[in-house]
């Protein structure tokens, strides 16, 4: 029965309101992104800009040839774009805390999810999102433990005194496992958040919540992240059905589009869960 | 509980057995029967006989990882200079001890003094020499390191005659040796891991007595690989029941010895080395294939390592292939029997390597279809049978005339086999044909070695790997490209011909190249084979102008450099109307400037539009448009942008 509500809660909440949210989550996604578009491109024109490669790069030359040739003689050029993409995810990972906690704010107090209360609520709840985040620098390191330990075991005595069989068998439990601590440990994350903002204790408490709640509510909390990576994975089976439908050149603009379009229903469909998440919170936290 | 009950009475039982096993060995030792000693020369019989022949009996003790061998060895002296003392290569001792050549070269073996002590050393010891009917030998031993004066390498002994061996004078020696079986590590290619046994270089392999009296017999280095005169062997291995073995040669007959063991005994003519394999958990599948222009059939015999089950097809497919490839285009294989050895994982560091008809591959039982290396390695180790089997050349010195060779072939035969896919990788994020990925190897070259130079002489096995592989296929590959390809195949077919079980050098490629072609392409081989010459082409610059006293005609102009080195060249002008002006730029010269007076400007000016010199290493530059467009990487931008907004995506919150 609760597994059926689950269902409902995620189904109830794709609605009008989450597509101005998660709009204004791609926004800033876009905005980022545009410094690697530019920065790939000034790379690659650098090095054939006025070459016949620049017109036909990948297809006749072939894509491996043509970045080698560009990697080995335009020395550095591709390591700096990639430095600078580096320091560039790191801002954006602070600025999708900020982000964030504007959405969960809004969400909570069932406000219109208009650019101006967005950025106002980011803005108000940023410092607690961020002290949150740091604590749950322990929730991650403590869900990193699993996966990283047996994967070090794994390849220490070396791969070469290694069954052969096991390795495929390894890497598919390893995968299997990772990803459910991963589910939990974002769950923790997310409710110790809407704890956090909800019922406005200290964020030791909400720390607290979110991990009890979370443990509590294990088979919803699963179900839930489940039923979000399964609509996302068909998500992507489209856009890369339809994607690979366009393969000329001149399509570039057109896959571009397809391209911000899937981008901004990956955000939604975040928020979707994220609005499913504050409302099993709104129906459970009392009952505590 | 009861399990291990069974396992200790199991284990009692095999203690038992293996004790019984060892004193039946004891017993079997048998004199060797002496044969006359051939003091009187009959030079008419010794001028045609091989150099070498071999007849040895192995014994192989897997518990203990030692081997115990003898070896009549029968060597005539075809140089027309008596000697008073032989050479032997004794490979084995390489890994003797950290302070061989092997070790001291590799390095990966700059280890710590706790990683060096856990090491097991291996080596080969001369219990015995003597010359049949005649002189006890085995006090004139003496090690000699001509390569590099290291004391601490035994891997060339020296054993001094107490009279001197004539021209075309027969000698027939008794050689019994122990062999330590080491753990198989990177580059020693012979070795053990667990169970799997690969012996290469395992037997004292007498070296070659060139023509002015000095011996050609390098130590063993890191890097470089063998080389020896052909003979013919008869070889018996001698292991217990359950091994299932492979070896060079064909198999004669098999042997119970009464002990649980086996002797099989295996023989081959016209070969230079001889390697074998032993393993319990090999899998045999014999398959037997015709080829064009052999009325004989030629046997695979493929050694399957245990869940290696989807290589099977793999290898025989590829290999299969191939042995038509060269039927065709060479000749066919000459020997009855091709045995491919598919190590175990944990056997690896032997996989890879070519011997007298027996290679050795590799595969790992998760490896993704879209990874190419089963193919790959099968190809490449099959060309080594003509290049470097059937023409013998010099792995020590000239390693680039049979890895170069190979490598060009490996691209060719790859080409072919995977015609409409990717023949390196082929995966949804990159496809890479095989001779991109040799490409990508000639860009990371420094200009600080020469693919002719000696193998152990260069810098690290990077620059090793990318010169005498990358650099000397791909300027094969070039020379093909600019010849055509039925002219370069027939040229190998002319040249397989003529040294087929010789020994031909750099020289000798050259002038049968330039006189098979007619043609002087010595400038090829000088620049990129004995020199650290690369190539860069580029074009300079493109301009049109109106011609102000020819109202509606355009003057066009291109440069075009050769920044380094020198390869005949195409170069093209595209006009704006789609009219193109091709030249054929031979001469040689840094700098041309093509000038053209036409109805229409210039759009763009390309050198090699056909990508044919593929030893270039930039070909960016190697066009220049006018009024570009940049569709081509904006599509890659794009590409790699959403690649990077995508990772971003992930970092939701
Ligand atoms: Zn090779």
């Amino acid at each position: 029965m609760e597994m059926i509500n689950t269902i409902k809660t995620f189904i109830s909440s794709v609605n009008m309101n989450n597509i101005r949210a998660a709009l204004y989550a791609w926004l800033f996604n876009f905005f980022f992104s545009l410094i690697a578009y530019y920065g790939f491109y000034r790379v690659f024109s650098s090095a054939a800009g006025d070459s016949l490669l620049a017109g036909e790069a990948g297809s006749r030359y072939g894509v491996f040839n043509f970045l080698i040739d560009t990697f080995y003689n335009y020395k550095g050029s591709l390591p700096l774009i990639f430095s600078l993409l580096f320091l560039l995810t790191l801002l954006f990972a602070l600025v999708s805390v900020f982000l964030a906690g504007g959405i969960y704010s809004v969400l909570i107090e069932e406000r219109k999810a208009g650019f101006s209360n967005l950025l106002y609520a980011s803005a108000e709840s940023f410092f607690s999102m961020v002290k949150l985040l740091l604590v749950n620098i322990l929730n991650w390191a403590i869900a990193l433990i699993i996966p990283v330990f047996s994967m070090v075991l794994f390849w220490q005595p070396g791969i070469l005194k290694v069954n052969e069989t096991v390795v495929p068998v390894f890497f598919f439990a390893w995968v299997t496992v990772s990803a459910v601590i991963l589910i939990f440990s974002t769950a923790i994350y997310d409710f110790s958040r809407i704890s956090r903002l909800q019922e406005d204790k200290n964020f030791l408490y909400a720390f607290k919540k979110g991990i009890i709640f979370t443990f509590t509510n294990k088979l919803n909390v699963l179900l839930l992240f489940l039923l979000y990576g399964a609509v996302l994975l068909i998500l992507f089976l489209v856009y890369s059905a339809v994607s690979g439908l366009l393969t000329n050149a001149a399509d570039t603009i057109f896959i571009f589009i397809l391209f911000q379009i899937f981008m901004f229903l990956r955000y939604y469909l975040k928020i979707v869960l994220m609005h499913a998440e504050v409302k099993i919170a709104e129906d459970r936290f009392e009952e505590e | 509980m009861k399990k291990i009950k069974i396992l200790f009475i199991l284990f009692f039982f095999f203690i038992l057995s293996l004790n019984l096993f060892l004193q039946e060995q004891e017993k079997k030792e048998e004199p060797v029967p002496d044969e006359t000693n051939e003091v009187e020369i009959d030079t008419s019989q010794n001028e045609r006989a091989p150099v070498v022949k071999y007849i040895i009996d192995a014994r192989l003790f897997p518990e203990k990882s030692l081997l115990e061998g003898t070896e009549i060895l029968t060597w005539v002296n075809k140089s027309p200079v008596p000697v008073d003392n032989l050479r032997f290569h004794l490979y084995y001792n390489a890994f003797s001890s950290p302070d061989t050549t092997f070790f001291r070269e590799g390095e990966l073996y700059k280890k710590t003094e706790k990683e060096l002590r856990e090491l097991k050393f291996g080596g080969i010891e001369i219990t015995r020499i003597r010359l049949i009917g005649g002189d006890e030998l085995t006090g004139n031993i003496q090690f000699v390191s001509p390569d590099d004066g290291n004391a601490a390498d035994k891997t060339v002994m020296q054993v001094n005659l107490k009279k001197t061996a004539a021209p075309l004078q027969r000698i027939s020696l008794e050689i019994r040796f122990e062999l330590k079986i080491p753990d198989l590590i990177p580059r020693s290619r012979t070795g053990k891991a667990g169970t799997y046994f690969f012996m290469g270089q395992w037997f004292p392999k007498i070296g070659v007595l060139r023509q002015d009296g000095q011996w050609h017999c390098h130590q063993y280095h890191r890097l470089s690989e063998f080389f020896a005169d052909y003979g013919d062997y008869k070889v018996s291995i001698t292991v217990p029941k359950k091994f299932v073995v492979g070896a060079s040669g064909n198999l004669i007959k098999s042997e119970k010895t009464g002990s649980g063991g086996v002797t099989y005994f295996y023989e081959e003519t016209n070969i230079h080395d001889f390697a074998w394999t032993a393993y319990p958990r090999f899998k045999k599948i014999l398959e037997k294939v015709t080829l064009a222009g052999n009325p004989r059939e030629t046997t695979i015999e493929l050694l399957l390592s245990p869940r290696h089950g989807g290589a099977k097809q793999r290898y025989i497919k590829s290999l299969k292939f191939a042995l038509d490839f060269y039927a065709k285009h060479i000749f066919p294989y000459p020997y009855k029997k091709i045995t491919v050895v598919d190590p175990p994982l944990k056997g690896m560091m032997s996989g890879g390597m070519e011997y007298p008809t027996l290679i050795t591959l590799g595969h790992i039982g998760f490896l993704p279809e879209s990874l190419k290396f089963p193919e790959q390695v099968t190809i490449h180790e099959f060309s080594h049978q003509y290049w470097y089997g059937i023409v013998g050349s010099d792995e020590f010195r000239e390693a680039w005339l049979d890895e170069g060779v190979t490598t060009f072939f490996e691209m060719e035969i790859l080409d072919e086999y995977f015609k409409n896919s990717p023949s390196f990788l082929d995966s949804n994020l990159v496809k890479i044909d095989y001779w991109e990925f040799v490409r990508l190897r000639l860009l990371s070259l420094l200009p600080v070695d020469k693919p002719g130079q000696y193998s152990w002489a260069f810098l690290n096995s990077s620059q090793y790997d990318n010169n005498v592989y990358a650099k000397a296929g791909l300027l094969l590959r070039s020379l093909k490209n600019h010849i055509g390809k039925n002219k370069i195949y027939d040229f190998f077919k002319f040249y397989a011909e003529k040294y087929k079980f010789k020994h031909p050098t750099t020289e000798d490629f050259i002038e049968t190249f330039n006189e098979f072609m007619d043609e002087d392409f010595t400038w090829a081989f000088e620049q990129f084979i004995k020199s650290e010459t690369g190539l860069d082409h580029s074009v300079y610059s493109v301009k049109a102008a109106v011609v102000p006293s020819r109202p509606g005609m355009f003057r066009s102009e291109a440069v075009f450099l050769r920044k380094e080195g020198y390869f005949p060249v195409e170069l093209a002008i595209q006009l704006e109307n789609g009219k193109r002006i091709t030249s054929f730029w031979k001469k040689q010269e840094k700098w041309k400037r093509f000038v053209t007076i036409n109805a229409s400007p210039v759009d763009y000016a390309v050198i090699d539009p056909e990508f044919k010199v593929v030893l270039d290493k930039n070909f960016l530059d190697n066009s220049k448009v006018r009024r570009p467009g940049r569709s081509g990487i904006k599509k890659l931008a794009f590409k790699f942008g959403s690649f990077f907004q995508s990772l971003l995506g992930f970092l939701i919150f």
